[in-house]
């Protein structure tokens, strides 16, 4: 019987970057020029399987651009295994948000977390404004992982998540449904995820 | 002036199938209180803002005018369909200058993402010289909490839906409660007015015609009738150990139909056409609801006798709904997600033996799913309407990440719905369904809204255990709406409510949110002694018992902080008293872990 782990990852990043796209991308294989905004947030599991047969089965919490639906994200992020944080290679301003989201994770989030800055919409290269460089940069400064995706053409999108799931402890103990139910539900009180912190690599920025 | 509005005959009318058809283009206006200024508006020019004194010189542009065109842009994906892309590029343009006109005249107002979902109906539904007035009425009156600065409103409707789903199904409320301690999954139904995940316009309308023709508060009494339908679902889920997939059933809708049109399942359906309208994997499922179809038109079918023969379930409250008018013993029975309007068409799908076949064959169809995915069921096509294709049974297909398609899809529903599964060994789920997946809940949005309209009756706001006026203040649209308008507060008045969001929803303090900050702040607090040399451990425990009471320090002027002088609360002393109590009992809490912790080292 090959291995199985479910680990809960969220998607945050500013407004119209391709988030909820990104996801059906990953989760149907699908795109669709013109997408919902995404009211609070949606759930979805897509289950990835390594090349050493372990099943890695996200649960996806794919969250609201909008400023005003913040307050919500700790929600989400809360015992978080994983979060993507996406930024549309074609707004800079976009970045900026990528930053701030990546800011308040390292403060919030579980230390453990794996972080990975994904730049969006490559399909749109021609009207690109943030380069690669720059990105690249910023994400080994944070210790993040980074990518660049086209929702639109598949592009890049498997790569980012089986990169992810490789990152993850898989030593630790698989949680299955049911003998956690904290993991389940991004709501969940008062349970932490039955994973001891790994690293304190990241810092604490301004706690110092 | 407005017109006499017999309040009663319309929201009686609102239940029929169909709700004011046609009728509601001259109904919402009045019902809106938009009908007497509407003269006025007829010539006015959508970008001029003759808007009120002091609000004039602000009213340039809105500083939420990106994001509404970042969300118009993203508008009309699911209706109307069959419209060309440049019509749908035109519609788009107009329903942004129709969004950007009220903010522009109401600059005290905040867009939230989801407004421009009810503006949409509003704008295919309503002629032009109408709809700016209109949607300024909607939102002054109705949406005007969800306008402010923050969420905050909103999670006091959630509390709200939170205590009447007690009310109505203590067990059920507690199974949800369990797993989901705010339902937050109801959260873009109430922001929207379930504008947000209706698969088709004529549905959204009926809704609304329901809505706008009672009380602000009668969206939540719809969202909790919607929650029960799921029961049975959630029930499954939960005893499978899927609650992350709770979320998605419960902010998804049930598979609702207007009785008597196309999709109702009391109405005869061909075999064949039954049969190719089913995709592969729902085969079962909707042989299943071919079953559940009750066969006799509306109105006289009373299955009295399967009441007993279940266990508790929707399909019992199905039943139960037979009953004309809920006697009182009913009232006092009738708790368990068995309330249910006089309506006999109410149906659920027979759960146990025969859906296990149907989820044989699809075992890991349902675990992935997009929630807000309204594809499959596109209003204008009869053929997604049937009930085998439910949003779980057809769309949701686990891909293996191997494969890769570069076809890109339009966003017609029809070309986004699945792809036949593939067998792939990647396929499956590496836990397999249980068999018996009920299917998802069908039901006729007469009969759900005539359910909202019971739990009206026995649970009415001001009912003391809804604690109504101790979530919302004195400012919420819950207690300014009226019905005579002429008691309506004026406009301008209103537009300055959105800056007191204490007069709006009182504060609080969910517990569990607390308690989780409380420990959030314990990790840092761990965090920062690991990086601190062995010599000053003495002095960090210190500081942690200091940090405890410096958060509870936190808690309390978070809550007392934010409330000016004068405030003209009502009932607000009960609930400080329990805040206070609740603040307490943290500190006790919060000082017996850090002592727990001390003692331990």
């Amino acid at each position: 019987m090959s291995k199985q782990f479910q680990f809960k990852l969220v998607l945050l990043g500013e407004s119209a970057v391709g988030k909820s796209s990104l996801v059906l991308r990953f989760v149907k294989d699908q795109f669709d020029d013109y997408r919902e905004s995404t009211i609070g947030a949606a759930f979805l599991t897509q289950t990835v399987t390594l090349d050493d047969q372990t099943t890695v089965k996200f649960e996806i919490w794919d969250t609201a651009g909008q400023e005003r639906y913040k307050s919500l994200a700790p929600m989400y992020y809360r015992n978080a295994n994983c979060a993507v944080v996406v930024y549309d290679i074609t707004q800079s301003a976009s970045l900026e948000k990528a930053r701030s989201w990546v800011r308040e994770l390292q403060r919030q989030a579980d230390p453990s977390i794996v972080i990975a800055l994904c730049g969006n919409k490559t399909d749109l290269n021609a009207r690109r404004q943030v380069s690669q460089e720059e990105a690249k940069k910023y994400a080994d400064e944070e210790g993040l992982m980074w990518g660049e995706t086209s929702a639109k053409t598949g592009e890049g999108v498997s790569d980012i998540f089986t990169a992810i799931a490789k990152k993850l402890p898989l030593t630790a103990p698989p949680s299955r449904p049911g003998a956690n139910r904290a993991s389940a539900s991004g709501t969940q009180a008062g349970v932490d995820l039955n994973r001891n912190p790994v690293s304190t690599e990241q810092t604490d920025g301004c706690n110092c | 002036m407005t017109p006499h509005l017999d309040w009663d005959q319309l929201r009686q009318t609102s239940l029929n199938p169909g709700g004011f058809g046609k009728e509601r283009v001259t109904i919402w206006p009045q019902v809106l209180n938009a009908s007497t200024s509407a003269s006025s508006m007829v010539s006015e020019p959508p970008l001029n803002s003759e808007a009120v004194g002091h609000e004039k010189e602000e009213s340039l542009s809105h500083r939420d005018e990106r994001q509404i065109m970042l969300d118009t842009d993203r508008s009309f994906v699911q209706y109307p369909s069959g419209e060309s892309d440049p019509v749908k590029e035109e519609m788009k343009a107009k329903l942004n200058e129709l969004i950007v006109s009220v903010f522009r005249k109401r600059p005290t107002l905040n867009y939230y993402q989801g407004y421009h979902d009810i503006v949409s109906v509003l704008f295919l539904t309503l002629p032009p010289e109408i709809q700016l007035v209109s949607v300024e009425k909607l939102s002054l009156h109705r949406l005007r909490d969800s306008m402010g600065p923050g969420l905050e409103p909103l999670i006091g409707l959630l509390r709200l839906l939170k205590n009447l789903l007690r009310l109505v199904d203590p067990e059920y409320a507690q199974l949800l409660e369990r797993n989901i301690p705010t339902p937050y999954y109801a959260l873009s139904n109430l922001l929207t007015l379930f504008s947000h995940d209706m698969p088709t316009l004529a549905l959204v309308q009926h809704t609304f015609d329901y809505l706008f023709v009672r009380p602000p508060v009668a969206c939540v009494y719809v969202a909790v009738a919607m929650i029960l339908a799921r029961k049975e679902e959630v029930t499954w889920l939960e005893a499978v150990g899927e609650e992350g997939m709770l979320h998605s059933i419960l902010s998804g809708l049930p598979n609702l139909y207007e009785e008597g049109e196309e999709g109702d399942p009391s109405l005869p359906i061909p075999e064949a056409e039954v049969a190719s309208q089913t995709d592969p994997e729902g085969m079962a499922a909707g042989a299943d609801e071919k079953r559940g179809v009750d066969p006799l038109p509306n109105g006289d079918h009373v299955p009295e006798s399967t009441v007993d023969a279940k266990e508790p379930s929707v399909v019992e409250s199905a039943d139960n709904s037979s009953l004309p008018i809920p006697l009182p013993s009913d009232v006092k029975e009738g708790v368990a997600g068995r309330p249910l309007p006089t309506d006999p068409s109410v149906k659920q799908e027979p759960s146990g033996d025969a859906d296990v076949a149907g989820n044989v064959s699809t075992p890991s169809s349902d675990l992935s799913t997009i929630e807000s995915d309204r594809t499959v069921l596109d209003g204008e096509s009869p053929a997604d309407k049937s009930p085998a294709l439910t949003e779980n049974d057809s769309t949701l297909v686990d891909e293996p990440i191997t494969k890769v398609e570069f076809e890109e899809t339009k966003p017609t529903p029809t070309s986004t719905s699945t792809p036949p599964p593939k067998p792939e060994p990647e396929d499956s789920d590496p836990w397999p369904d249980t068999p018996g997946q009920p299917a998802r809940a069908q039901l006729s949005l007469s009969s759900l809204l005539r359910q909202a309209d019971d739990l009206l009756v026995r649970f009415p706001p001001s009912h003391p255990k809804l604690d109504l006026d101790k979530i919302m203040g004195p400012r919420s649209t819950i207690f300014t709406w009226t019905e005579p308008f002429s008691s309506l507060p004026p406009d301008s008045e209103l537009v300055q409510y959105v800056k007191t969001p204490h007069l709006v929803v009182l504060p609080y303090v969910d517990p569990v949110e607390a308690m989780m900050r409380e420990k959030e702040a314990r990790k840092v607090e761990k965090r920062r002694k690991l990086r601190r040399s062995i010599f000053a451990r003495a002095n960090v425990q210190k500081k942690a018992v200091l940090a405890g009471a410096v958060l509870a320090l936190g808690i309390a002027m978070a809550v007392y902080g934010i409330r000016g002088p004068g405030d003209a609360g009502r009932g607000h002393h009960r609930g400080e008293l329990k805040l206070l109590r609740y603040i307490g009992g943290l500190l006790l809490a919060s000082g017996d872990s850090f002592l727990g912790r001390l003692l331990g080292r």
